[in-house]
């Protein structure tokens, strides 16, 4: 029953959600107002799981006297920064004298740290090594050129070679991974519904 | 180890302090080389240039502070175009920092138009989570799926803006547009949204995300989309407001002729050194 319960929920949870949403009547009976209600109800649920979880693996840290420093900063920041937004909302007040003056400038400083490793490691892995590498090169180096305003300044063509590049083998190569992603997914679905996708159910038998 | 196997394997904080150093060059030295509009920018352009005044327009700012450097300059300038046009902007967005991002630029722009008034011309509904089913529950009823609260907690009932859009339909919305870091992005409002209820959708995407959107846009889901750093100082040009995004593209010239050099370098360093066989 460990494993037919969560079957058994999941598929009759699937139909209703076909039923709302995909057949008239359910869309008048409202159903998928209803069972939109639900799933956003049981996010809240499973966030406030993940915050419960998180504290006790960190408090554990502190009691064992391991990765002490990243567990305090990550609760005191966890916690606190809840009683803040909820004493005052994230809109105002320190929530939001924090958020700005902090996190907004350190993940933008973060982020921009890519811009030098993605530099060296273009550096390195770009190399004429076979004819698959050296495509790689190119189309890489014409879409750099195409992009910043210089490649039109040196010549035109190199703008018009990287719109080219773009809107055909890009676009077409990206609409076929995402026609190939999209069946997997309605596949994937399909298995579940009819119960024969058990894997998300911790076994996988 | 020969001279051009040295040229092959460069000390990587040598790239580095070079590419820092041209950068800050560049940005205290604008060269100033000319932008030329793309199709898609001009295309979004042109779309909130024709809507009449008062249109009202839902705006996800789906980013966080580490896409700020490309899709801030286009909220700055979306908002702008949107002041300028007197069209409405409601905020709604599915990532937890959108709200406070979009709220921080509303607030610097809204010094530039003392005329727009929150509540009016522009109201920020906040970050809820669910995506694609938080859409779907802003079509049947946007005061029920916000809990009937703005950004700050206080009454969508209150607003003048949020009383003409009980839903999230074509009937009361012009169009939606998304400026997207990733996902959730443009592809859960179209499927929710934009494309059951047959609403324009304009998405801002980082240059990573280009490839992604541009089916989207060539098959005819997306209205138009603002393609990254540079789309976003293209967009920056039209609305005639140079801002951030302007300015870096000089430096984005630099480093793209800094970075073909040292592939050039690479690359005849390991075609002549010892790992491509060359004299030994």
């Amino acid at each position: 029953m460990r494993k037919q319960g969560p079957m058994i929920l999941g598929v009759v949870a699937g139909i209703i959600m076909i039923f709302s949403r995909y057949i008239f009547i359910g869309r008048n009976l409202g159903w998928d107002s209803t069972w939109n209600t639900y799933f956003l109800v049981s996010t809240a649920v499973a966030s406030g799981l993940g915050v419960i979880n998180l504290t006790r693996i960190h408090w554990k840290n502190i009691e064992r006297r391991t990765n002490i420093v990243p567990s305090a900063v990550l609760l005191i920041s966890l916690l606190g920064y809840s009683i803040l937004g909820v004493g005052w909302t994230v809109a105002s007040g320190p929530a939001r004298w924090i958020y700005e003056v902090g996190n907004l400038q350190v993940t933008n400083a973060l982020f921009s740290l890519l811009a030098f490793f993605i530099f060296s490691a273009a550096y390195r892995a770009f190399r004429v090594k076979s004819l698959e590498s050296t495509t790689l090169l190119v189309v890489a180096a014409i879409g750099m050129m195409g992009t910043a305003p210089i490649g039109a300044a040196i010549h035109p063509s190199i703008e018009v070679a990287k719109d080219w590049l773009l809107n055909v083998p890009v676009t077409g190569a990206y609409r076929g991974i995402l026609i190939g992603a999209y069946l997997g997914s309605f596949a994937t679905a399909l298995r579940i519904l009819l119960g024969l996708e058990r894997a998300h159910m911790s076994g996988g038998d | 180890m020969n001279f051009w196997d040295r040229v092959s394997n460069l000390d990587r904080r040598i790239l580095w302090a070079v590419q820092m150093i041209i950068v800050v060059a560049i940005l205290l030295r604008p060269i100033g080389l000319p932008i030329a509009v793309s199709s898609e920018t001009q295309l979004a352009y042109d779309f909130f240039d024709n809507l009449p005044p008062g249109s009202i327009i839902w705006a996800d700012f789906g980013t966080s502070g580490a896409a700020l450097v490309e899709l801030g300059p286009m909220i700055y300038a979306f908002f702008t175009q949107a002041f300028n046009n007197n069209l409405r902007v409601i905020g709604g967005t599915l990532w937890a920092e959108g709200p406070a991002i979009g709220q921080i630029i509303f607030e610097e722009i809204q010094e530039e138009f003392p005329d727009v008034e929150y509540g009016v011309d522009f109201v920020n509904v906040g970050y809820k989570p669910g995506t694609q089913i938080l859409v779907r529950g802003l079509v049947d009823d946007v005061f029920e799926a916000c809990r009937g609260v703005d950004y700050f907690a206080r009454p969508l009932a209150d607003y003048p803006l949020m009383q003409e859009v009980p839903r999230l339909t074509a009937d009361y919305v012009d169009a939606i547009i998304v400026f997207a870091e990733g996902s959730p992005g443009g592809r859960e409002w179209y499927e929710a949204a934009a494309g059951p209820e047959g609403i324009p959708l304009i998405q801002g995407t980082i240059q990573m995300s280009i490839p992604e959107a541009m089916p989207f846009l060539r098959g005819g889901q997306y209205a138009a989309i603002i393609p990254g750093n540079r789309g976003a100082a293209e967009y920056e040009f039209l609305v005639g407001r140079p801002g951030e995004a302007i300015a870096t593209q000089d430096a984005n010239s630099a480093m793209a002729l800094w970075l073909i050099t040292v592939l050039i370098l690479g690359n005849l360093g390991f075609l002549l050194g010892k790992q491509g066989g060359g004299k030994k």
